[in-house]
């Protein structure tokens, strides 16, 4: 059973990694699951490639807590294959990106404030 | 298609139903994309790589949450109904926990290896003609890498505070460094420590905490084994007490008259095979050796037949296939156990089509349900599992406490991983045994099909439980003619008269070895002095002694015997009793009498016989007053004839049999 979206994000945080690039990937509009994978290696740098089984574990987890839904809408039926399953983000989703990227800007503030700013080369 | 592809689809049979309706085509759409992208064969073994750690990461998770869905819900409808659930569970935890306990016993006795270094290498091995020099023979022999000569011998243990009646083992100095057994502390027994006076022992483990609260200084202790003094040098490990619940170990396996022992003492050998050697030419070996050792045995009588046999085996062989009987009597319960939760299953099933339609029409797929029902019965079955534990600890504890006293070795635990392992494997099997019908017949639920509630409406069902109620009365029957045959042969061999009669009968053991009572006429006058302390305790009405109790002695004394002149010498076992030990034993005095307390004052030695042994001679009631003359000792005047007593468990009542009470022992 899934749940209803629920608007406030404190109960799902701190979200898992996989979790969050998922939603900043479906940010920038719908997407299937090959093409998530895809967008998270690439931005990434190929540090977080996603199996197959792992990345739809965790959709279907966000689902069930109203993060994503699947979308009706597909492309042409020539272009398209019925397997591929399009997902988008629902406002519980975006409200809850919105929260874990505060929470983690938060904690590089911290960071900041005791260690310093890392020197990159 | 490619069988890349084939392949894969296969493997995602191993997601769980829900995951795999929804996901499957996802999955598959992309692998035959990232597959697309293959161009090398290194890119395919990569591929194969990533998506066989996907598997093996993605998998239990998901298998885990529906099971979660699944347990909820399961909990949801049992505690609609409980009073069938716990019906179900008792009936799980009997049929299983009653697997798992003789499931245990068979596990120690016969598949759980020995306690020592390579255990399938040692033996036990019958000698002809023991040999001279026991360490010469050993270190000539063809065929045993080592072996060691021992017996063993209840004795009288004082130590610091107290003193016990404890099982003491005399061996030769190899006999822990044969097993491969090393000490928790201090040493075992050093090369030659068993020719010369080396007054050393080793202790067990409980009896090192008993004596000594398990400090170090356990070592170099005194103790008094039947008087003799010995000095503490190791402490064996715990669980070690071979042979036969033995605590006590010394070097005296050559030297067996330094502690002094009474009663009948069998001296036993164990080898190890050389090594590489076929247990077939070893025993081709030692048979040889026998036969020239002792060329005048008569090798073909059972009794004299060398044996080399693996000592495991031997340990096992009393009640091996008694054992294996049991695991198939207990195997059958738990089948009528199991049918008889199908067939309650089954009818709660039908009972709810009508979920089951609901289910189907919002979605779920016919292996959906199939997993849902499978896991409510697993889950079942496993929670029997664990009630049954409890059934398991019991019945090892019954049968342990009617092992022959050479198995004691074996400790009986459930916590063996073998045990557990088939506990696990039995709760898992059970349930999809149990649950398979019902839920394969659930799968045959339509979306759109009339709700059916009964199973008269559901002739399918019906004449599924009719088979699986077939079953369960056949199975029934099997046990019972089974039990029937078993029973009946209990009750034989307890209506049986055996010469005497165990009831309201308490026996005790002691000797007087190594104690200040131990000479002869000291010892009668010790035990006249203690059976009438006995007698005067309230309840008592009748106490005696014998060297040999009927059914409990591991051996006796026999001899020659005429009876005045008439006739050759006939054997006959020669049992020592105090007076009143018919009385005492129920046994029956069929001519003549027993042996009175005035005897005690009398200078005269005194006999009664068995019918069988006076048959030999004469009429029975003729033989009484008449003499028994011993091959080599004294005459001894008949008083009376007895039935004999039956010395093993099945009766015979015709064994040649004297009874002897020596109220002056000759010196």
């Amino acid at each position: 059973m899934r749940r209803e979206n629920n608007l406030d994000p404190a109960p799902v945080l701190p979200l898992h990694p996989a979790v969050f690039h998922i939603l900043l990937c479906l940010a920038d509009g719908e997407r299937h699951g090959y093409a998530i994978k895809r967008e998270i290696a690439r931005r990434t740098g190929g540090k977080l490639n996603l199996g197959p089984g792992v990345l739809y574990g965790a959709i279907a987890k966000m689902r069930e807590r109203g993060l994503i839904e699947e979308s009706e809408e597909r492309p042409d039926p020539h272009l398209d294959d019925e397997r591929r399953r399009y997902y988008r983000l629902t406002p519980s989703g975006r409200k809850a990106a919105q929260a874990e990227a505060a929470r983690m800007e938060n904690l590089v503030r911290l960071a900041a404030a005791k260690f310093g700013r890392p020197q990159h080369a | 298609m490619p069988l890349s592809l084939r392949l894969y689809r296969l493997l995602l049979k191993f997601y769980p139903a829900g995951f795999r309706e929804e996901f499957a085509g996802p999955l598959e759409r992309e692998f035959r994309d990232e597959y697309g992208e293959v161009s090398a064969p290194s890119g395919l073994v990569h591929l194969w790589a990533r998506t066989l750690i996907d598997l093996a990461i993605s998998v239990p998770p998901q298998f885990a949450r529906e099971i979660r869905q699944d347990a909820r819900h399961a909990f949801r409808l049992w505690a609609r109904r409980p009073v069938q659930t716990a019906f179900a569970i008792v009936a799980l935890a009997i049929g299983i926990g009653a697997n798992m306990g003789v499931f245990s016993v068979v596990n120690a006795l016969l598949l759980r290896s020995l306690p020592f270094r390579e255990p399938d290498r040692l033996a036990r091995l019958w000698m002809f003609g023991a040999p001279e020099d026991f360490h010469q023979w050993r270190k000539e022999s063809t065929y045993l890498e080592d072996a060691v000569r021992f017996s063993s011998a209840e004795v009288n243990l004082a130590g610091a505070h107290e003193s016990s009646r404890i099982r003491l083992a005399e061996t030769t100095w190899n006999f822990f460094s044969l097993l491969g057994t090393r000490p928790v502390i201090g040493r075992t027994f050093a090369p030659g420590e068993d020719s010369g006076n080396n007054a050393v022992a080793v202790i067990g483990y409980g009896l090192w905490q008993q004596l000594f609260g398990g400090a170090p200084n356990a070592l170099g202790a005194k103790i008094y084994a039947n008087g003799t003094p010995l000095i503490v040098v190791g402490v064996a490990p715990p669980g070690f007490d071979y042979p036969q619940n033995t605590v006590l170990w010394t070097p005296t396996g050559l030297d067996r008259g330094r502690i002094p022992k009474t009663g009948v003492i069998f001296i036993e050998f164990i080898g190890r095979l050389k090594p590489g050697l076929p247990w077939g030419r070893a025993r081709q070996q030692y048979e040889a050796e026998a036969y020239r050792r002792a060329p005048h045995q008569r090798h073909a009588d059972p009794p004299n037949r060398p044996e080399l046999v693996p000592l495991q085996a031997d340990l096992a062989g009393p009640i091996r296939q008694a054992s294996l009987v049991l695991m198939g009597g207990v195997a059958l319960i738990l089948l009528i156990a199991c049918a008889n939760l199908a067939n309650l299953l089954l009818a709660r099933t039908t009972e709810r089509s009508g979920e089951l339609l609901i289910r189907s029409a919002l979605g779920a797929s016919r292996a959906r349900l199939v997993q849902q029902l499978l896991t409510e019965s697993v889950l079942l079955s496993v929670i029997g599992s664990g009630a049954g534990l409890v059934v398991a600890h019991w019945t090892a504890s019954v049968i342990s406490a009617f092992q022959p006293a050479r198995l004691a070795a074996q400790a009986y635990t459930v916590l063996d991983w073998r045990v557990l392992a088939f506990s696990v494997a039995l709760s898992i099997g059970t349930g999809l045994g149990f649950g398979v019908l019902p839920a394969l017949h659930a799968a045959r639920v339509r979306s759109g099909a009339v709700f059916v509630r009964s199973s008269a409406a559901n002739p399918g069902a019906a004449r599924l439980r009719t088979a699986l109620v077939a079953g369960q009365v056949s199975l029934t029957v099997v046990l019972l003619a089974g039990s029937a045959a078993v029973g009946r042969a209990y009750f034989t061999l307890m209506r049986a008269d055996h010469g005497y009669s165990t009831r309201n009968v308490a026996t005790l053991s002691v000797s007087l070895a190594g104690s200040m009572y131990e000479k002869d006429d000291r010892a009668v006058t010790y035990f006249g002095e203690v059976l009438r302390r006995v007698r005067e305790v309230p309840g008592v009405v009748s106490a005696s002694g014998t060297e040999f109790l009927p059914l409990g002695a591991n051996g006796f004394m026999g001899g020659q015997f005429t009876v005045d002149g008439k006739g050759a010498m006939a054997f006959a076992v020669l049992i020592p009793v105090m007076p009143g030990y018919f009385r005492t034993m129920g046994g029956r005095v069929l001519y003549g009498r027993e042996f009175a307390q005035a005897d005690a004052r009398s200078a005269e030695p005194l006999a009664v016989v068995s019918e069988a042994f006076s048959r030999q001679f004469s009429n029975p009631p003729e033989v009484v007053g008449t003499y028994l003359r011993p091959r080599s000792d004294k005459p001894r005047r008949i008083i009376g004839v007895v039935r004999a007593n039956d010395l093993s468990p099945r009766p015979s009542g015709d064994d040649p049999q004297v009874f002897d009470f020596q109220p002056h022992p000759s010196s």
